[in-house]
């Protein structure tokens, strides 16, 4: 293993992590963001992608918070169970928690497909695609929803609502980021290469 | 296909496409479909009929504009998704066969995938020289970003009948989910078709079936 392969055990196991206490506290959407984040951060490691460390620390970290932030002071119980927060407020909390972690992990994916493809994204098509990717994310990770809340859903904490919300919300916030990006990659010329960010020549 | 055998054809579609459309109206409004006894409300059959009308005269119409030219088995997959949709729901089968949503999930989400797919050939042809996203960029983003169009839908139906105050498109969590996990399948089975197709062809080659532009539409 090399210098730089050594440098992604740090977010691999944040990642790790994160997926572990997700799938300990049942959360399928960040189980899937989670083992989203380890797949990326392997695929840059295989590739010594060492120019996305950054980005990869700060998914990685972001998904390990936010699923311990749903598993402790936002779950369920402590808030609604609690008579702290309506039902339909939680609702709101847990889509912008996965709206949080969803941001920097969609970011990851571009440098881990540029990093194993030699893929280059410009300001244009990072954006045009950074919503997409977003709210396939979310999409998906609700699958895992199907499989690992079934007692949730049984018992009504989940519902369409939680569902609907969230997409929409994942969706919205995805759509906010790509506007962002768009408007900083064109300032500064940026380019997502496989060596990472690069100013376009 | 030539220019003009290509608007021949956009302007058969254009009549035809809104005529069955209007067909399928008329025998809603006037209780003659089995959809109705399955337990569709009247005025959503009508809807879907008008929707599904507007839809299928997109295409000719960006063709007769010249915007827009899809190649023959496209525009057929998409045709054919649409009808299966609106005669589906017409029929009752989604709610008589417990299967029938998820099977018409997964297609849809394939043929969507497959037009997310050739629009990412289309853009890699038209970008600048610096910008690429290789053979596997292309699969790799078929599947991220095909998977966006399934969590869309869901969100027009459970946002449509809750600022109607209705339960048309969405009966519940489980419905929900378990069309999320049938639209994974689809663009699973849409991931592996682009995976094959770009082991035989390049994306230009791909790109180049899918003309879109005035000028490109106007040269082929």
């Amino acid at each position: 293993m090399e210098n730089t392969q050594r440098l992604f055990l740090a977010p691999a196991c944040l990642s790790a992590a994160s997926l572990a206490m997700g799938l300990w506290c049942r959360e399928g959407v960040l189980v899937f963001l989670s083992a989203d984040a380890l797949v990326f951060t392997a695929m840059l490691a295989a590739k010594n992608g060492a120019g996305a460390l950054g980005c990869a620390v700060a998914a990685s970290a972001a998904v390990l918070a936010c699923t311990a932030l749903l598993a402790t002071a936002a779950s369920y119980d402590s808030l609604v169970g609690s008579g702290s927060m309506g039902r339909e407020s939680w609702i709101y909390v847990v889509a912008f928690v996965h709206a949080a972690a969803l941001a920097p992990v969609v970011l990851l994916s571009f440098f881990a497909v540029s990093s194993t493809f030699g893929s280059v994204f410009n300001c244009v098509t990072v954006s045009g695609l950074f919503w997409l990717v977003g709210t396939g994310m979310v999409s998906v990770g609700n699958v895992f929803v199907y499989f690992l809340q079934r007692a949730d859903l049984e018992a009504g904490i989940v519902t369409n609502s939680n569902i609907d919300v969230g997409l929409m919300v994942g969706m919205l916030a995805c759509i906010a980021a790509s506007a962002a990006i768009y408007a900083i990659f064109r300032r500064r010329r940026l380019l997502i290469s496989p060596e990472g960010l690069r100013v376009k020549p | 296909m030539s220019t003009e055998a290509e608007r021949r054809t956009a302007w058969f579609l254009l009549v035809m496409g809104p005529a069955v459309m209007g067909v399928l109206f008329i025998l809603v409004s006037e209780g003659s479909v089995k959809g109705l006894d399955s337990g569709h409300p009247v005025e959503y059959l009508q809807s879907t009929c008008i929707a599904g009308a507007i839809v299928l005269s997109i295409i000719p119409i960006l063709r007769l504009l010249d915007l827009v030219s899809l190649p023959p088995w496209f525009t057929a997959l998409l045709y054919g998704v649409v009808y299966y949709y609106v005669l589906s729901l017409c029929q009752g089968l989604y709610l008589d066969i417990a299967w029938w949503g998820d099977v018409a999930h997964s297609i849809t989400a394939a043929i969507v995938a497959s037009a997310a797919f050739a629009a990412l050939c289309v853009i890699q042809a038209r970008s600048p020289p610096h910008v690429t996203f290789g053979r596997g960029g292309i699969v790799a983003m078929t599947f991220l970003a095909g998977g966006a169009f399934g969590g869309v839908w869901e969100i027009l139906e459970g946002y449509t009948d809750t600022l109607l105050g209705t339960a048309y498109m969405s009966y519940g969590a489980w419905d929900t989910l378990g069309d999320l996990r049938a639209d994974l399948i689809g663009l699973i089975a849409a991931t592996a078709v682009a995976w094959l197709v770009l082991r035989k062809r390049t994306p230009e080659q791909v790109a180049s079936e899918m003309r879109v532009g005035r000028n490109a539409v106007r040269r082929g």
